[in-house]
């Protein structure tokens, strides 16, 4: 069927249709159709328009092409894109990315090119590559393969040329060396061309892997440790980093012992801590104060006093460090110098910063903290060994190095001119009991005292001296195994009385002790403790018989006897001799005296009973007669009133029952001739 | 404990007429509380307090510098030429 012809009319409709809705391809077509027909402007225009916006759309397009190809890394594609909608719309901005493009697709063939070279062993053909790869850039990975690759073809110089565009604080390069250079050969020359950068350092670093006795690289490794001390040396003249100037001094005075190197090292080193103070940040000092050197000046002391203590604030985990330095650092009279000229005035202060820092060390035990509790323990103890030292130095300043605290003495050896100062000044110390306190927590049993104070007994006992060298690690070994027993029998642990075998002389020295033992055994109540304070007291009792152990003794076996008879686990003749042995040792033994007056009662009682039951009455008769005990005789009638009560029951005859009735009453008149019962026997016989 | 130096932004050995104006100045700041201000006046302007201050919040690091030897060892050289000696190890 023929189509209809349409109208141009129609045609521009469709065509005006099309363009609303941004088909211009179909919109231009029928435009172009309109306009063979209506020769008008304003369809040439829509036509210009729509060949426009053509335009426009389609460089859209490809940009967008060109971004997704970039995203999947496919460069060469991306180019071609983005090469096209630089011919549609030739923007500046394309024209950069076009460029951009090239070079990046010439440094990946460049970059792939060198791998292929490197593969193939053209090592300087892969150095040229890999500089072309870099082009300009610096791409520290590529530096390291370029310069690598020179090494490998002999060309020192020029490795060290590329390895100069790295800086030598690269947190990557020793992957990179590792991954690089696999054998020694290679680690040499890589290290060659670092010296030859002037990366001494480095240089050191990387020879340090290499394994070999050869003379020669070892001679040309102490030239290259020279190079760097004089290159330190340098660098700091002309106001170097301080912080790499330690790092490298460090290495050198500690890998290779090149002691000439300490000094500018320590310079640095305190450089640094002076820095990190102002920025408070004293963690990162206290690692540059590691290790702890043996010996320390007054200044040194402060520093370390001070440090610790601005961690303590921050830590509990200090708490140890700011107890070794910071009774020492004030009591100093160098350091107590500076805080005024004064001497009333520097007492003040002095007492202002042990406050404060005592009051740091609550803060933390009061929050249940288990470190400031022990270490708030040697710090009372502490602190008044130290007054004792300040005292006794006085104005001797040759001597104010001595006052120091005894976990600071041990770490700078110091103890034993301690203990001498101590021995020399005993009319110093009020009585011998201050002085041998003294002098034990500076002896060789001052860990163990220590460890007394804060109650780890465990720790205490093993750390004792094999052999008592003075008086003071004798009376220091003396007061822990008197520690430790008191501790066994508290917990009933082991078998206490082993370490109170010394504690008779300890005693001696100090009578304190044995009233903390005896105020201890007084208060006991229980039986397993009672027996072991009573195998301690009478064990100290056969070295020494005081009163107050004798008392003591008494007071706590008659407690454990009457607990045990209670416990049906003695007799009560065992009861009865234990509190006589009790009253022997005291006879003003209340409770051994009022237990034994109970138990002569129960006693003798037992005793009538079983005189009478056996039908051996005139014993019978004997003890309730003798008895001061009323009982004794009211149990005797009882029963002598039983058989009477009972006698006309009895399938006796009259004569027998008279019989009966007169051995009644004789019994009954040796006891008691005035006793009622006695009447009643007579009526019973005047009747029968 | 605040460092009062740093809370009054005084050097050491500043005296009481600096102190006090320094508290007014961070008054006016407002980088610190005023009870953290009040107490850092306090605590320089106490004789005692001071000193205990000077000796907790300043270090001295001149002196143990100047016990240092920064001297270069006469036999170092500033040669730095390295002549090229492979090195063939056990590794190798």
């Amino acid at each position: 069927m023929k189509e209809k012809p349409q109208s141009p009319e129609s045609i521009l409709a469709r065509a005006e249709e099309f363009f609303s809705r941004e088909n211009y391809l179909v919109a231009l077509r029928e435009f172009e159709k309109a306009a063979c027909v209506l020769q008008r402007d304003d369809i040439r225009d829509k036509i210009n328009i729509c060949k426009k916006e053509m335009r426009r759309l389609r460089l859209k397009d490809l940009i967008k092409r060109g971004e997704r190809h970039l995203g999947k890394k496919n460069i060469r594609k991306a180019l071609r894109c983005f090469e096209e909608a630089y011919a549609i719309g030739g923007e500046d901005r394309l024209k950069e990315r076009i460029d951009q493009l090239k070079e990046n697709l010439a440094q990946r063939d460049s970059f792939q090119d060198a791998r292929d070279a490197e593969a193939a062993g053209h090592f300087e053909r892969a150095a040229d590559l890999y500089g072309k790869a870099l082009a300009g850039r610096a791409r520290e990975d590529i530096i390291v393969k370029q310069a690598c690759c020179f090494i490998r073809a002999g060309k020192h110089s020029e490795a060290a040329s590329a390895l100069r565009r790295i800086p030598s604080t690269s947190p990557r390069r020793e992957q990179w060396q590792a991954e690089m250079l696999p054998d020694q050969g290679l680690q040499y020359d890589y290290g060659f061309a670092l010296a030859g950068a002037g990366r001494y350092y480095e240089c050191l670093k990387v020879w340090d892997s290499i394994e070999s006795r050869d003379s020669g690289f070892i001679k040309q490794k102490e030239s290259v440790r020279n190079f760097l001390e004089a290159d330190l040396h340098r660098r700091f003249d002309s106001g170097g980093d301080c912080k790499r100037i330690l790092e490298e001094g460090k290495y050198l005075r500690d890998s290779a012992g090149r002691d000439s190197i300490g000094d500018l090292v320590e310079y640095c080193k305190y450089a640094l801590i002076d820095r990190l103070w102002e920025e408070e940040r004293y963690e990162d000092i206290r690692e540059l104060l590691l290790p702890y050197p043996e010996r320390m000046d007054a200044h040194l002391l402060a520093l370390y006093a001070k440090v610790f203590y601005k961690l303590a604030e921050l830590s509990a985990e200090y708490l140890t460090g700011l107890r070794m330095y910071w009774l020492s650092a004030i009591y100093d009279p160098e350091i107590a110098a500076q805080f005024s000229s004064g001497n009333e005035l520097r007492n003040e202060v002095r007492k202002v910063l042990a406050g404060e820092a005592e009051e740091l060390i609550k803060k933390y035990n009061n929050t249940g903290n288990i470190l400031a509790k022990k270490v708030l323990a040697c710090w009372n103890v502490e602190k008044k060994l130290i007054e004792d030292l300040y005292a006794l130095v006085g104005k001797r300043k040759e001597l104010s190095h001595l006052i120091r605290t005894p976990v600071f003495a041990e770490a700078c050896g110091l103890t034993s001119g301690i203990l001498s100062l101590i021995k020399n000044n005993r009319d110093f110390f009020s009585d011998e009991r201050r002085y041998l306190s003294a002098g034990s927590y500076y002896s060789a049993a001052a860990s163990s005292l220590f460890y007394i104070e804060t109650g780890e007994y465990e720790k205490a006992l093993p750390g004792l001296p094999g052999a008592i060298d003075s008086e003071f690690t004798g009376y220091g070994v003396e007061r822990v195994k008197f520690a430790y027993g008191m501790h066994c029998l508290d917990t009933g642990k082991e078998t206490p009385e082993r370490y109170f075998r010394s504690s008779a002389i300890l005693f001696e020295k100090e009578p304190a002790y044995e009233q903390e033992l005896i105020d201890q055994a007084v208060q006991c109540h229980e039986l397993d403790a009672l027996q072991r304070y009573e195998k301690v007291l009478s064990d100290i009792h056969s070295r020494r018989p005081t009163k107050g152990i004798a008392d003591t003794l008494s007071l706590v076996m008659t407690r454990r006897s009457v607990l045990m008879y209670n416990a049906d686990q003695i007799s009560l003749k065992v009861l009865a001799t234990t509190a006589r042995k009790a009253l022997e040792l005291n006879p003003e033994n209340e409770l051994a005296g009022g237990t034994l007056d109970n138990l002569q009662l129960d006693l003798e009682i037992e005793e009538l009973f079983k005189a009478m039951n056996n039908h051996k009455m005139g014993k019978a008769c004997r003890l309730a007669a003798e008895s001061e005990h009323r009982e004794v005789r009211e149990s005797f009638f009882e029963f002598i009133n039983d058989i009477f009560q009972d006698l006309d029951a009895m399938m006796l005859d009259r004569r027998e029952k008279l019989l009966l009735l007169n051995k009644l009453a004789g019994w009954c008149s040796r006891v008691d001739a005035s006793h009622p019962l006695l009447n009643r026997i007579n009526m019973k016989q005047r009747r029968l | 404990m605040m460092n009062p130096y740093k809370v009054l932004d005084v050097k050491r050995g500043a005296g009481k007429s600096d102190i006090i104006q320094a508290a007014a100045r961070a008054m006016r700041e407002k980088i610190y509380t005023v009870k953290e201000i009040a107490i850092a006046q306090k605590a320089l302007m106490s004789t005692i307090s001071k000193a205990a201050h000077e000796f907790l919040d300043f270090i001295d690091v001149k002196t143990l510098q100047g016990q240092l030897n920064l001297s270069q060892p006469a036999e170092l050289t500033t040669e730095s030429y390295l002549e090229y000696h492979p090195v063939q190890g056990e590794g190798s």
